[in-house]
């Protein structure tokens, strides 16, 4: 056993990447696994099947009726793989597998970067690989799969991205794509963009002092921001177009977020307006 | 009182967030401080916890204004807090190695062979959940089950049921009605073939479909007859034998319904399901059809759900 673990060891420390594939590969066994053990699909998979086989067989303007909120990412899939000849089900469990298989490759490439430690990295990765909750969700017919990919995938980039100290890098147009996916998958998706906003934000406060490198973080969170944006716009705004006639209701920036936020803020004031008076 | 104010809304709360990163790696995460000097790169540290507490903030925000927030909604948390807490894991096996493994000099075990043997114990932990078949619920394929066994062979199962689950309908190959009962919404009543608003309490037993079209996620009831004293002849329309019934109460509280309304009961018991952390099923089957009827078991049912139609 000890020579079996200081193999692993050197194998950790000379070849990291091998020890990835090797992690990836687990995870992979394991949410294939975790199909054959599900009994029975979700309450929400019916609905998803449902939507995706009236797209595929009927007509892309009725298929969204049954809940129009619904975004439209996991459900193509599933339609697509309908229409191909496997079956809405089998589709929504491939993707998931599939999305939730690589989600340790996003943790490593953000880990990488932020503690700069293959061990830790891979410790990192191989923590989602057996995550229960993360083996289940993948062996699932919902978007929650494909969901967390996106964004730990956007988040890994826009990690990367922002520890490159240059102005313009190009993975903040990978993390847009990413979130672009995520925000086709769950309405969370735009979740990365508004802590990007917050980071540059506390990055340049922390600048404030030093009047160049200040310029610089502003200068940075201009193009980051914009690109990012841009990206985010071109991989989700051809999808709301293409919906446009349909009865999805869908859109990448969720409009009901808005409305959470005037019912928080609503909710607070009234109670401190009544206990106001209560008191006088 | 506030929601921000309420004690349990918090233990709630966190206690979903716990559930989202596990609680193994919520341990972790509680000795990270101690591993502070893993994060080389302490601007990247600022984004994965601006993330991570952005992530928490936003769904604090759904939760404390009494949106439905399922578990699942905070597994992105597990995303940030898995990095977050991989130091912690470092900091606790060094703990646990000097405190306690070097204690007893016999086990002469090295620092990494006890590393190594911690992740393969909290692997084999988080695998052994993660792996861990479902046995709740059996009863959704066992009723499946009993409905594809009863209907009669050639026509398609009718399932009408005051549970909005559609699993049971699903894996039966039914088609799905459900049951409204009062205090449940009903926002359109399809008066032969015309759609009438309705403001009014909730109608004592309706067979409903879902509006499409401008009334999309609305609740129509289908243009049949309301109320228990027509479920007979609702039944016998449907087609009779291929007509499946699940309430979600005991067979003797449905039955009440019907003894204080004075109407007959129309439906035959097949099973009632007692089953842990799950309400109380009744399974029925409608009356056979008479025998001039027998189209009814194979005609095709389709409700009008457009307003626009």
């Amino acid at each position: 056993m000890a020579f079996s673990i200081e193999k692993i060891s050197s194998l950790v420390n000379n070849r990291p990447i091998a020890c990835l594939f090797l992690i990836l590969a687990l995870s992979l066994t394991l949410r294939v696994s975790r199909c054959f053990l599900t009994g029975r699909i979700d309450k929400d998979s019916v609905m998803y099947i449902a939507i995706a086989k009236g797209m595929a067989h009927d007509d892309l303007k009725y298929a969204f009726e049954i809940n129009p909120r619904i975004p439209p990412l996991y459900i193509f899939g599933m339609s697509a793989g309908e229409k191909i000849g496997i079956g809405a089900r089998v589709a929504g469990i491939i993707i998931s597998v599939i999305a939730g298989s690589l989600l340790p490759l996003a943790l490593f490439m953000a880990a990488l970067k932020i503690f700069k430690d293959y061990k830790l990295a891979l410790l990192s990765a191989l923590m989602a690989t057996v995550h229960p909750f993360l083996i289940r969700m993948s062996a699932d017919i919902m978007r929650d799969s494909l969901f967390m990919s996106a964004f730990a995938f956007s988040f890994a980039f826009a990690v990367i991205a922002g520890t490159d100290k240059r102005i313009l890098s190009w993975y903040w147009a990978l993390s847009g794509f990413f979130a672009g996916l995520a925000a086709m998958t769950r309405s969370e998706g735009v979740e990365v963009l508004f802590a990007i906003i917050i980071w540059f934000g506390v990055e340049g406060l922390l600048k404030i002092s030093k009047f160049r490198e200040f310029r610089n973080i502003l200068l940075r969170a201009a193009v980051s921001i914009s690109i990012f944006i841009v990206v985010f716009g071109i991989t989700t705004l051809p999808v709301e177009y293409a919906l446009r006639d349909s009865s999805s209701e869908w859109h990448a920036m969720d409009r009901r977020v808005v409305g959470y936020l005037e019912n928080f803020f609503r909710k607070q004031r009234d109670v401190l307006v009544r206990s106001g008076g209560d008191q006088e | 009182m506030t929601p921000l104010l309420n004690i349990y809304l918090w233990m709630s709360f966190f206690d979903k967030i716990t559930e989202a990163i596990f609680p193994v790696f919520m341990v972790f995460l509680c000795f990270s401080y101690l591993g502070r000097k893993a994060f080389k790169d302490a601007s990247a540290l600022r984004f994965l916890i601006i993330t991570l507490l952005f992530g928490l903030g936003y769904r604090m925000l759904v939760y404390f204004i009494g949106v439905p927030f399922p578990k699942r909604y905070f597994y992105p948390l597990a995303c940030t807090g898995i990095i977050l807490a991989t130091p912690g894991f470092m900091v606790l096996s060094k703990i646990i190695y000097d405190r306690v493994v070097l204690r007893f000099k016999n086990f002469k075990l090295s620092y990494n062979n006890f590393v190594f043997y911690c992740i393969v114990i909290v692997s084999l932990i988080c695998v052994g959940k993660g792996l861990n078949p479902d046995f709740d619920k059996a009863w959704i394929t066992e009723i499946a089950d009993e409905i594809k066994k009863r209907c009669p062979p050639g026509s398609e199962p009718v399932l009408i049921t005051n549970s909005n689950d559609h699993r049971i309908a699903y894996y039966a190959g039914a088609l799905y009605f459900y049951y409204s009962l009062p205090p449940n919404p009903i926002h359109y009543i399809n008066k032969n073939g015309k759609f009438i608003e309705y403001h009014k309490k909730s109608v004592n037993g309706a067979i409903t479909v879902v509006g499409t079209g401008k009334i999309a996620g609305n609740v129509v009831t289908a243009d049949m007859p309301l109320g228990f004293k027509n479920l007979g002849s609702n039944i016998e329309t449907l087609g009779g034998e291929r007509v499946f019934f699940i309430m979600e109460e005991s067979d003797k509280a449905f039955r009440k319904r019907f003894e204080r309304t004075k109407n007959p009961f129309p439906l035959t018991l097949i099973k009632e399901y007692r089953v842990r952390k799950a309400p109380v099923m009744s399974l029925y089957q409608g009356a056979p059809v008479p025998e001039d009827k027998k189209e009814l078991l194979y005609k095709k049912i389709k409700f009008k759900t457009r307003i626009d139609e």
